[in-house]
């Protein structure tokens, strides 16, 4: 194993998925290096978020290797896992924030219920991240009480608050009304200018232009094409990619 | 009609009520217990726990509240086991209550969205915190008025506690009613029902008026 000279966080060789006999991953070769931003795109079905899901062991694989700082981790146990998801965190389409939890319990629940922080030091470090999310003062709302754009940036700061290494954003913005969308791309954007590794599955061609270092181009469950977002938007190679991009323009 | 005969046998109906109490508040308690366990299980994604935990549950909530008393306390010296009318009764509604109840958990907790699971997962959280602190609250909340129908049921069936010798407001209605017909001649059944329907009666209205205040305890603090 090439464990020192690798630079990849993550990596994957030939990742196989299957939701029963039904094949979604067909051999995807994927890596991405400290500090970068790597934004998927893909048309619906593609398997984009199967395959950033496998990446934090929400799905199990079939094939393949996942490798997390070059150690295998496909055929990790559920419970060791866990440690595992601290450092790889995860935003969803659909925020899913606990509905019967105020913002600031849904932030500090996990690392005090895992033992990560006190109970003081996870509501200061919570109170710092709204305030950095332009939320400060929700503190004590309900989700149901906020705003999609709102829930999702309370979302984006649950995951921040166990410090990880990795963050994956399944397409953030999708659920969102329009006028929402772009202060949740903003503290995407801000969030990971100071170098924090994230894949990005989502739609935003301008967001991806602005703040991706490689766009990686999805179809029927293979990487067909990945490059720099200027050569990917305006001279991509493979003919799939092209209508792809003119559909989304 | 004739209220001093209410007022005679005080005492007698007051012992009555204490046994009605009883049963129900140990057949809920019971079957609240048994509504947890069971109806968790019935949603656990091993096979080999869930399917004989659902069809235990489908069989006792199959069995009408009697037949399932009677083949309790009938049956039960059958399997070495002596139970008095009190304790036969009690099984009986925790059986059947909890049978009822974990259906109605199984449910809650079937519609809490997948998400939330994976949401928790996604934390780092383990099953137990996430079943505990995220899915069983949120699956609790909306059943609270089935389950408050329920409790309704079990209050009602404290009385079933008559057909196999337990002394509880009924029986001791028509204890009181054969009495005073035999040493005063005349059915004095209207004053005696009537009077055992509004203890009834008002004991359902405290109760219901008890969960509607703890559903909007509850409400207030999630705003959902
Ligand atoms: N739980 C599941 N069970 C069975 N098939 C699934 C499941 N989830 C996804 N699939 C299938 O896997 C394929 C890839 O789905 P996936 O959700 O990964 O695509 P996607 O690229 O994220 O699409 P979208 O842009 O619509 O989100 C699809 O054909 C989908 O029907
Ligand atoms: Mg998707």
């Amino acid at each position: 194993m090439t464990q020192n000279l690798d630079t990849a966080v993550i990596r994957t060789i030939g990742l196989e998925k299957y939701y029963g006999i039904h094949q979604v991953l067909f051999g995807v070769d994927f890596s991405i290096t400290e500090g970068e931003r790597v934004v998927i795109m893909g048309s619906s079905g593609s398997g984009k978020s199967t395959f950033i899901r496998c990446l934090n062991g929400l799905e199990s694989t079939q094939g393949g290797h996942i490798q997390f700082h070059g150690r295998d981790i496909e055929a990790l146990a559920e419970r060791d896992w866990r440690p595992l998801r601290r450092r790889i965190g995860m935003v969803f389409q659909d925020f899913a924030l606990f509905p019967h939890m105020t913002v600031l319990n849904n932030l500090t629940f996990a690392p005090v219920r895992e033992g990560l922080m006190k109970k003081a030091a996870a509501e200061e470090r919570a109170l710092a991240l709204l305030e950095r999310v332009k939320l400060r003062g929700k503190e004590r709302s309900f989700p149901s009480q906020l705003s999609g754009g709102q829930q999702q940036r309370v979302a984006i700061v649950r995951s921040m608050m166990m410090s990880p290494e990795v963050m994956l954003f399944d397409e953030p913005t999708s659920a969102l009304d329009p006028e929402t969308v772009g202060e949740v791309l903003a503290i995407i954007q801000d969030l990971t200018s100071e170098g924090l590794t994230s894949i990005i599955v989502t739609h935003e061609t301008n967001f991806a232009r602005k703040c991706a270092n490689r766009i990686v181009y999805m179809d029927a469950g293979k990487i067909v094409e990945e490059g720099s977002p200027e050569k990917f938007f305006t001279s991509p190679d493979t003919e799939r990619a092209r209508s792809f991009i003119a559909s989304h323009n | 009609m004739n209220f001093d005969l209410i007022l005679e046998n005080r005492d007698f109906f007051l012992r009555a009520a204490g046994y009605a109490v009883v049963i129900f508040v140990a057949s809920t308690m019971a079957a609240m217990a048994l509504s947890l366990a069971f109806g968790s299980l019935a949603t656990v994604r091993l096979k080999l726990i869930r399917m004989p935990v659902r069809i235990v549950i489908e069989v006792f909530r199959d069995i009408p509240q009697v037949v399932l008393l009677f083949f309790i306390f009938f049956g039960a010296p059958a399997f070495g086991l002596q139970l008095g009318p009190l304790q036969a009764t009690i099984l009986c509604l925790s059986l059947w209550g909890g049978a009822n109840g974990a259906e109605i958990v199984r449910g809650g907790i079937n519609a809490v969205p997948r998400h939330q699971f994976e949401s928790a997962r996604s934390l780092g959280l383990g099953s137990f915190s996430i079943f505990v602190a995220i899915i069983l609250p949120q699956a609790l909340r909306p059943v609270i008025p089935a389950y408050a129908g329920l409790c309704n049921i079990l209050m009602h069936s404290t009385s079933l506690g008559a057909l196999v010798g337990v002394v509880e407001l009924l029986k001791s209605g028509q204890i009181v009613i054969d009495r005073a017909s035999y040493y005063q001649g005349g059915s004095p059944g209207l004053t005696v029902y009537g009077f055992i329907l509004v203890v009834y009666f008002i004991a359902g209205l405290l109760m219901n008026a008890g969960i509607r205040g703890l559903e909007r305890h509850l409400g207030r603090s999630s705003k959902r």
